[in-house]
């Protein structure tokens, strides 16, 4: 069977020689009569396939198949009977088992009944093992970090409690006592001022004109 | 008297809309189309007997569903399509009931390979039968593209209207295919 030139070539530009050494038909076996029968029936149908877009490949009518005889002839005429078959047995779907009298009546009143008795009630839910694995993970990272920022907090509460015991006068002698550990920037910085040109400017407020005069001289500035 | 055969699909579809034209117009899209699409569907499971079970089913679905059918879009498309889900679901359907790993490829081999085997006139030494062991050897999506492609000669164009994958996907899919087919018959 030949196979068109397009097909050929797009496998030789790729290099795969091999497979078109390979007859492009389906090597089942075939049964009696097959042939004749197929031939017929594109034969017959030659006419109406030129008017469809679709053509018959070419390596169908050269397939061999091992399809019973008259598996074609009789196969639209099958289809048709099973579909009118199925048909009758969505008519006559009919449940063979009784329902007691009323039932589906009172059946959304019961529902709405029980629903209102257990709104409280937790419906148990089946949850599968990977969701379950999921959730503690979840609860746990949460257990955590919310533990964590507890502790963080805890402690700076307790700082703030311990700090407030001590009196301004215990205060003042600690820092008489450590002055060296205060440089100015740690002591206004430690002040609590809106931006830092306030800050600047407050600094600036508490230094006496004989010092900003001496340290103007010492610079040479004056 | 009509003859059927001789009717486009458009004519056919619109057949099928009259109530007393219904079975014709059905029975005269069956024959028009039952063998290009029994090979199609038999080259992916390559059993008689599963092949038409499918092609029932495709046909089944085709009665139940033409009525919704636009009629601008291609019929042949569309039946394709159909073909080519059914067939995919039965593959997998099968291979789950085989406790095959859908994603295990060497066990779909074996599958295959044993299908052949059991193929009437099977001849692992004739090269028709080495080229269909070979196919077989792909993943079915990348089987379904070489098929499409190497037997049915079917334009990239088509198949991705039926496959709804762009075509630049399907061209390296075949060519995927291709080499991967030519590779295994140079090893046996």
């Amino acid at each position: 069977m030949k196979r068109s030139d397009n097909i050929r070539n797009e496998l030789q530009a790729l290099g795969l020689e091999r497979i078109l050494q390979h007859p492009n038909e389906m090597p089942y076996t075939v049964p009696n009569g097959y042939f004749e029968s197929l031939y017929q029936n594109i034969d017959g149908n030659i006419n109406a396939e030129k008017m469809t877009n679709a053509e018959i490949p070419k390596s169908l009518t050269s397939s061999i198949g091992n399809v019973p005889d008259g598996y074609f002839e009789g196969f639209a005429k099958q289809i048709l009977s099973k579909i009118k078959t199925e048909d009758t047995i969505i008519w006559t779907k009919e449940m063979p088992f009784d329902v007691p009298v009323g039932y589906f009546e009172g059946l959304a009143k019961s529902i709405l009944a029980s629903v209102e008795k257990n709104t409280t009630k937790s419906l148990p839910t089946r949850i599968p093992l990977y969701r379950t694995i999921q959730l503690a993970a979840s609860l746990a990272l949460v257990f955590f970090v919310g533990l964590g920022i507890f502790q963080a907090n805890d402690h700076q509460l307790s700082l703030q409690k311990n700090f407030a015991t001590i009196s301004d006068a215990e205060i003042a002698q600690y820092i008489n006592e450590n002055l060296d550990d205060f440089d100015t920037d740690l002591v206004l910085n430690g002040l609590s001022f809106k931006n830092t040109k306030e800050k600047k400017a407050s600094a600036l407020n508490n230094i006496s004109d004989e010092d900003i005069n001496q340290f103007l001289i010492e610079d040479g500035m004056n | 008297m009509a003859d059927w055969a001789q009717l486009d699909d458009k004519a056919l579809l619109a057949a099928f809309g009259i109530e007393h034209t219904k079975e014709k117009a059905f029975e005269a899209l069956i024959k028009r189309y039952q063998e290009r699409l029994y090979w199609h569907v038999r080259r992916m499971v390559v059993h008689h007997e599963d092949t038409n079970d499918i092609l029932q089913n495709v046909f089944i679905k085709v009665w139940r569903n033409l009525a919704e059918f636009r009629a601008e879009a291609n019929f042949y498309t569309w039946l394709y399509r159909i073909g080519t889900n059914e067939t995919l679901t039965y593959i997998e359907k099968q291979k789950r009931n085989s406790s095959i790993s859908i994603s295990d490829n060497d066990e779909g081999e074996n599958m295959y390979a044993n299908k052949l085997k059991a193929e009437q006139g099977y001849d692992a030494n004739k090269i028709e039968w080495k080229l269909q062991q070979a196919i077989h050897t792909l993943p079915e999506k990348q089987k379904l593209v070489f098929n499409l492609r190497y037997y049915d000669e079917m334009p990239y164009e088509k198949m991705s209207e039926i496959l709804g994958t762009s075509e630049g996907a399907l061209k390296a899919s075949y060519h995927h295919a291709a080499k991967k087919v030519e590779a295994f018959l140079k090893d046996h």
